[in-house]
Parts: structure tokens; sequence; C-alpha cells
């Protein structure tokens, strides 16, 4: 419940505030959100498989983001930025929708 | 769940974190293992045939019960993910610091995530264009506003012809107005009024013929009128005298009888010393047994008119032309 809260607490936040994304963080933050996306629905599977561990989820988050974040930041300084931006999109959406498909199993059986 | 290879049981939460979040239990790490010794080739999606094989619908799984409860009902599967998910659940609650670190991060992930959504409500098509259409509509741009400014300059210059060609339109329309009744007051077809002389002819013999009258036109002339009429009727440069009856005399056709009227404007102290002249017009009508007298005026007023006559023929020649 806390944690719901705290996501409605940050999603009012950038709501409210209406900050800009300074530049030299464009390239970088749909890439940490995406990648913190896919932290999130790793969680929900979890718990649904009852695994559910606070301080994995923790790590798991974090270190998903920093790693996203490092892989395409490497990119950029190797002048690949783009296509590893593609890649890691790419490995994080098919992590999201597996992990969507077995919330989903658990959920609907289906 | 990309893990690749099999993975001890022990320290299966530690590298699963890294990149992978779901982590097993001992239990499932050891089905996963099972699983994957069946079938090596589906190295890369045993993700996939984990949880198909988890599945009731797949094939049945061996080994011992795995803790994603096998339901033997469809309703079941679905009551217990969400008291997983929501109710208090069969785990014990986590301490207060860790569940506040989990709300922190989603606070995090929901801010970033609105701030990145809003940021792309701008020009979304720009920021997912490559650099070489960028640089492409960056030329494009350029060229526009090259060729824009460019416009701009040739409509400036345009602008200020107009401007200047106003300015003197409008000095030649109030030139060619001065002009025009200048032109009105010689012509007669305007009245005019000013300062001049008013010369009355008193004709008792009748001797007063158009040659008498058309010597003190001349001489009045000669004296600077610029607007004359002979009882009423206009005196131009074109106006012809002629004698009709004694006391009488046609000016451009109309009768005119003695005596005469003719109202100058012009300078009167020039108009009456010139009719006074030794054997001027005063000694010639006086031979003729007529009476002249002169008086000067502020205002005199010329109010007869002649129509204006339409040039059919004659047009204005270009300057400078021979």
């Amino acid at each position: 419940m806390i944690a719901a809260l705290g996501l409605a607490i940050g999603v009012a936040l950038g709501l409210f505030f209406k900050p800009s994304v300074p530049f030299w963080l464009q390239p970088y933050l749909p890439i940490a959100v995406v990648a913190a996306l896919d932290a999130l629905f790793g969680g929900a599977r979890a718990m649904l498989d009852g695994i559910f561990s606070d301080k994995v989820f923790v790590v798991s988050f974090i270190a998903n983001v920093l790693v996203a974040v490092l892989v395409v930041f490497i990119g950029d300084r190797l002048g690949v930025g783009g296509q590893l931006t593609t890649g890691v999109i790419v490995v994080l959406s098919i992590r999201i929708f597996s992990n969507v498909a077995a919330i989903r199993r658990h959920l609907l059986s289906a | 769940m990309t893990s690749s290879g099999p993975e001890h049981p022990q320290d299966v939460g530690a590298s699963d974190a890294s990149f992978d979040y779901v982590a097993r239990t001992p239990d499932e790490a050891s089905e996963d293992l099972g699983e994957e010794a069946e079938e090596d080739e589906t190295v890369l999606i045993d993700g996939w045939a984990l949880r198909l094989g988890s599945l009731p619908v797949g094939p049945p799984v061996p080994g011992p019960p795995s803790a994603v409860p096998a339901p033997t009902s469809p309703a079941a599967p679905a009551a217990v993910g969400l008291r997983a998910l929501f109710g208090p659940g069969r785990r014990p609650r986590a301490r207060l610091g860790t569940r506040l670190g989990i709300a922190v991060l989603l606070g995090l992930l929901g801010f970033f995530a609105v701030v990145q959504v809003r940021s792309q409500n701008g020009d979304s098509t720009l920021r997912s264009a490559r650099q070489s259409d960028l640089i492409r509509i960056l030329d494009d741009l350029n060229d526009r506003s090259d060729r824009l400014e460019g416009e701009i300059r040739d409509l400036d210059t345009r602008r200020t012809e107009l401007q200047s060609g106003t300015d003197s339109s409008k000095a030649a329309l109030a030139e060619a107005s001065r002009r025009k009744s200048v032109l009105g007051i010689l012509a007669g077809t305007v009245p005019a009024h000013g300062p001049g002389i008013t010369l009355r002819i008193v004709d008792p013999q009748k001797k007063v013929d158009s040659a008498v009258l058309l010597d003190t036109l001349e001489e009045l002339r000669d004296a600077g009128a610029e607007a004359v009429q002979l009882n009423g009727v206009r005196v131009v440069a074109s106006t012809a005298l002629v004698d009709a009856e004694p006391g009488s005399v046609r000016v451009d056709s109309q009768l005119v009888t003695a005596p005469y009227v003719l109202k100058v404007i012009g300078d009167p102290d020039t108009l009456d010393p010139a009719l006074r002249i030794p054997g001027g017009v005063f000694a010639v009508l006086g031979e003729r047994g007529a009476t002249p007298t002169v008086s000067a005026a502020d205002q005199v007023v010329v109010d007869a008119t002649r129509p204006a006559e339409n040039q059919q023929y004659s047009r204005p020649a270009p300057a400078g032309s021979n």
C-alpha cells in the first residue's frame, strides 16, 4: 500500500511541477523508465509467484535502471548509442512481455 | 526470464537481481534445472518453457510441487494471484524501511515516467527523427528562411518605393490642383476675386467701338490684369470683340451695350496709372466723348465664367520632345 502511495505521489509531483528534462538526461530517461517498468512487472510477477523479496526488488530495480543507462551511455561513447538504445528497449520489452504474460496466466489463468 | 545456464540454488537471488527480477526459490530453481535438463535446445526461451510447463494446459510437470500451485480449477489461480498482489498475503510483512524504499523507487518511477511523457508532448516528430533527417529538415528550414528573408528585403524595397511614390504623387497632386486653379482663372472657368479696379465707361455719343475696348483690354493686360469681365462676360485669351450697333459690342457673340463696366483683378496701383498714361486709354476715350471712371477696391469679384473647352485633338507633348 505504501508502494502504491509512493507511485501516486511521484505521478502527482511530476504532474504538478512539470519539470523539463535536462538535455544530458534526454537519451537516458526513457531507457531508465522502461527498465524500471521492467523491474516493476518482474516484482508483480514475483508477488504472484509468492516469492517476492523486498531486498531483491530494490536491488534489481536500481541495477536494472543503472545497467540499462550504462549500456546506452557506453553506446553513446562508442557511437552506437541509437542502436544500443533500440537493443536495450527490445530486450526490456521482451522481458516486460514475458512478465506480463506470466502475470496474465496467474490472474486470468489463460 | 532470460537466465542462461544452470544456477546454484543458493545464489540464485543475487545473480538474478542484476538484471532479472524474479527470484526463484530453490524449489522453482530445481524445477528450472529439471526443465533445462530435459530440453537443452530451449535455453534461450527457458522462461517460456518454464511458464508453459507450470501451466495446467502444458505437459504435466514432473517432480516435487512448485511454489506456483498447480490449480485444479480455473478460478483458483486468479484468487491466489489477487491475494498475493493486494492482500496482506501469506508472506511476512517486510520491514518498514524496505517498504519505504520501494515506495520511494516507485515514486521516482512515476515521477520520471510522467516527466518523460510530458517531454514527448511537444515536437514528437522532430524528437523521433534521425540525425540525417534532422540535418535535411534544418537545411530546408535554412533555405526557406533565406528565401523569406530575400522576400522581406524585396518587399521592404517596394514599400519604400511606394511610400516615396505616394509622397511624390501627393506633391504632384497639390501642384496640379494649384495649377488647375491658376489655369481656371486664366481660362475663365472659375470665378475669381481679389484686389483690383472697376472701370466704368459711359458712352453718350456711342463712339466707343470694339477697337477702343480692345485697346483698353490690352492696356489692362499689359498692366498685369489677371481676370477681367466686361458687363458680365468673362474676357479670356480667346475672347473676340466684334462691332455691333453703335453703342454696343459683341463680346464672344454676346451683345454688350454701353455703359461698359470692366471688373479687373490686378494691382490697382499699376492698373490705374496704366489707363491714365498720356495718349493712352483715357485720352482716346476722351476724344470719343466717353467718360471713364475708375474705382479701386480690395475685393473685386469676377464671377462670370466660361465653360471649359475640351481639347479634342491636342495633347500635351512630353517634356523634352521636339
